[in-house]
């Protein structure tokens, strides 16, 4: 078990290292104009998913549950889900490639709070020894990545919008593809976010016979999740695009990084009885 | 007048509003000090401490926000906005569904895409170039329609529709649910009604219990994993009319289903002793369980079944040793050590602890709303699924006649209207 856990931690930092050694060519090739380079960088920023699912893989065999339980997990599951789903969308649309200029320090920088964190294995607790888990936390997860991806692309936008004509800006989708990119990313996480919340619903009924008990994650939730369909609203029916739309996705993006990295902190919760 | 008020109950400016006004109230109920879920004492603290918002927190119902009778108002009145939003919704959509070919004015509002003038070979090269990017096509005399992703109209109903069946689930749960929480110990067995439970809530149309059902536990277990603490219980229901019996083992996410009632375990768990007591001149004994461990901790006061008596035991874990008090009023009448299968003498009760078992609280749900919430949920979720998967858009080319001249007028819609615009567009550099 030693030896399974001195890999893990070897395998992490090594996924910190890809994920550093992907971004710098990227940035290379944007700043200095070498188109070649920024496909280097998403080829390493592959080797870095593929090290990371080795790192998922190697942590479910020693903790004998998903890597989703303790802070260090979570930041790390967190990480890779976005990962995936940035390199799934720059592989449906190569024109999103260049945000990994964001997306790979944000990642970085989430993988280094995990590193800083507690990484002591904890066992599953009775409560959460619950096939609803997994759907509940997948859901979560792709929730946060397609929000932080929309986020993105949002601030991308803005740039856009004050430096016109930069080198760096005019490798960012163009509106209206930035707009549509960025609706369905926000599609895709509010109906994550939906049936995160409805499974964690059911999971509580079958839990504890309730619905909902108002705990403090379970509010927080909600209030992202009314951010959302408020911000749905605003840009279906009432029209908003544009500069208003990306500020709404800036924003709204933080009422869930709120929910998920500081109400463990800040209140008691059922979740966060190994934080 | 009437007319007015029902135009902005169901506007969606008000959906907006209370959508907005829905945000703070919740954070209000997460940040200050609620009842129930903090001790009184907390709650006297805390305002205390905050003398001007404890007083308005006071006088507004925020130390009880989701129990107060202004969010119980701002959720009736989201509820009838949403309501009459999903009628509204599904009439404009059902007309929508027919197409823009068929168009009326309440239909959709559509957009003026191109006038060009008319010639047949123009309007078959656009329905090929129509037919290339996937639109189903409906051909007239010189006229086409197409359309795609044409489900997706109704993704947004689907999602405003299983919102309102959620609602009313949770109306229905808070009027005729019912739960409680009891504390059995190993072998009792207790009719299932409102007196076999230490703490219960039940909405003002909760139908009743099972008749002639009881439950009982037949053994708990407790043991450690890592740091945590599972407890599992041996229990059966049984319905005396029909004989029917159900035995389970409970664990956390692992309730007893039994005729809508479902049985939870709940993680307390503790000793219990068991005592038989004679009465004078009464044909049989009576026997009771007390719990001597509770959330409180062991030296509880107590009542001593079928006697006029209260009782402190003190309860030694580790040899399972018993030291107890039996008080008539304030006169003990008896002190000291007591043993498994030992009989006490107190006036004329014969008292006799008949042994020293194992307790477990457990939860009790009826809730039958439930049927209708999984709708709602599984609708409001389809409804985003359908929102996100197809992004319907339609046009509608024809001939039309102005000022003696025929020219080809092309109308659409499409919900995302620049996306939709520029598909346009590259369809028209096709069309040349």
């Amino acid at each position: 078990m030693t030896g399974l856990i001195t890999y893990q931690r070897v395998i992490f930092w090594g996924v910190i290292f890809l994920y550093l050694a992907s971004w710098l060519p990227i940035m290379f090739g944007v700043i200095f104009d070498k188109e070649r380079w920024i496909p280097m960088g998403v080829r390493l920023s592959i080797a870095g998913v593929a090290l990371h699912l080795v790192w998922v893989a190697v942590r479910w065999v020693q903790v004998k549950h998903g890597p989703y339980i303790n802070l260090y997990e979570v930041a790390s599951s967190n990480s890779i889900i976005a990962m995936i789903i940035f390199l799934l969308a720059q592989w449906k649309y190569p024109k999103v490639r260049i945000l990994g200029i964001f997306i790979l320090p944000t990642v970085f920088l989430f993988m280094g709070f995990g590193a800083l964190s507690v990484k002591d294995p904890v066992a599953l607790s009775p409560m959460l020894d619950s096939s609803w888990l997994v759907v509940h936390v997948l859901t979560a997860k792709l929730t946060f990545g397609s929000y932080l991806i929309s986020c993105v692309l949002a601030a991308a936008y803005i740039m856009k919008e004050k430096g016109r004509d930069s080198r760096l800006l005019r490798r960012f989708p163009v509106n209206p593809v930035n707009e549509e990119l960025n609706r369905k990313f926000v599609t895709l996480g509010f109906l994550n976010h939906t049936v995160m919340l409805v499974s964690g619903s059911v999971w509580a009924n079958v839990a504890f016979g309730s619905y909902w008990s108002w705990d403090p994650i379970e509010t927080w939730s909600l209030i992202s999740w009314l951010t959302y369909g408020i911000f749905y609203h605003l840009i279906t029916i009432h029209g908003w695009k544009g500069n208003r739309m990306a500020w709404m996705s800036v924003a709204a993006l933080g009422s869930v990084l709120f929910a998920f990295f500081c109400v463990p902190y800040i209140f008691v919760n059922s979740h966060n009885i190994f934080l | 007048m009437l007319k007015k008020s029902l135009q902005c109950i169901k506007s969606l400016r008000l959906s907006m509003g209370l959508m907005i006004l829905l945000i703070p109230v919740i954070m209000a109920g997460n940040l200050l000090p609620q009842t129930g879920r903090v001790s009184p004492a907390a709650i006297q603290e805390w305002q205390q401490a905050h003398p001007l918002v404890g007083k308005a927190v006071l006088v507004g119902g925020f130390h009880h926000v989701y129990t107060s009778w202004w969010f119980l108002c701002i959720f009736s009145c989201l509820f009838l906005n949403m309501a009459l939003v999903t009628w509204d919704l599904a009439r404009t959509t059902l007309v929508k569904a027919r197409g823009l070919h068929r168009y009326s004015h309440e239909a959709v509002s559509y957009f003026t895409l191109d006038e060009t003038a008319f010639s047949r070979e123009r309007l078959d090269r656009f329905e090929a170039v129509l037919r290339g990017r996937g639109y189903v096509l409906k051909q007239g005399t010189d006229e086409i329609y197409g359309r795609k992703g044409w489900l997706g109209i109704w993704g947004g109903t689907i999602l405003h529709l299983g919102l309102v069946v959620l609602l009313v689930g949770a109306l229905i749960s808070g009027l005729s649910r019912f739960n409680g929480y009891m504390e059995l110990g190993a072998g009792q067995e207790v009719p299932e009604n409102d007196q076999a439970y230490a703490q219960k809530n039940k909405g003002i149309f909760f139908p009743g219990h099972l008749q002639d059902v009881t439950l009982r536990l037949d053994g708990t277990e407790e043991h450690r994993n890592g740091k945590m603490n599972i407890v599992t219980s041996a229990v059966a229901v049984m319905d005396h009319k029909s004989g029917e019996e159900v035995h389970k083992t409970l664990t956390m996410n692992d309730p007893l289903y039994f005729h809508g009632l479902k049985m939870y375990q709940s993680d307390f768990v503790g000793p219990a002793a068991l005592f038989v007591v004679t009465s004078p001149g009464a044909p049989e004994s009576v026997a009771g369980y007390v719990n001597l461990q509770s959330r409180n901790g062991s030296n509880a006061i107590f009542s001593l079944p079928g006697t006029p008596f209260q009782a402190k035991i003190d309860y030694h874990a580790a040899d399972r040793s018993l030291e107890m008090e039996v008080h008539d009023r304030n006169e003990v009448v008896y002190k000291g050590p007591i043993a498994i299968g030992q009989t006490l003498k107190a006036d004329d009760f014969l008292i006799r602890l008949e042994a020293v078992n194992k307790w477990t609280g457990l939860l009790v749900v009826y809730d039958r709303a439930v049927p209708v919430i999984f709708t709602g949920f599984i609708l409001a979720i389809l409804g985003i699924a359908v929102m996100g998967l197809f992004d319907p858009r339609e046009i509608w080319a024809r001939r039309v006649s102005r000022d003696g001249t025929d020219i080809l007028e092309i109308v659409g819609w499409g919900r995302w209207r620049n996306m939709f615009l520029d598909e346009f567009h590259d369809m028209k550099e096709k069309l040349g």
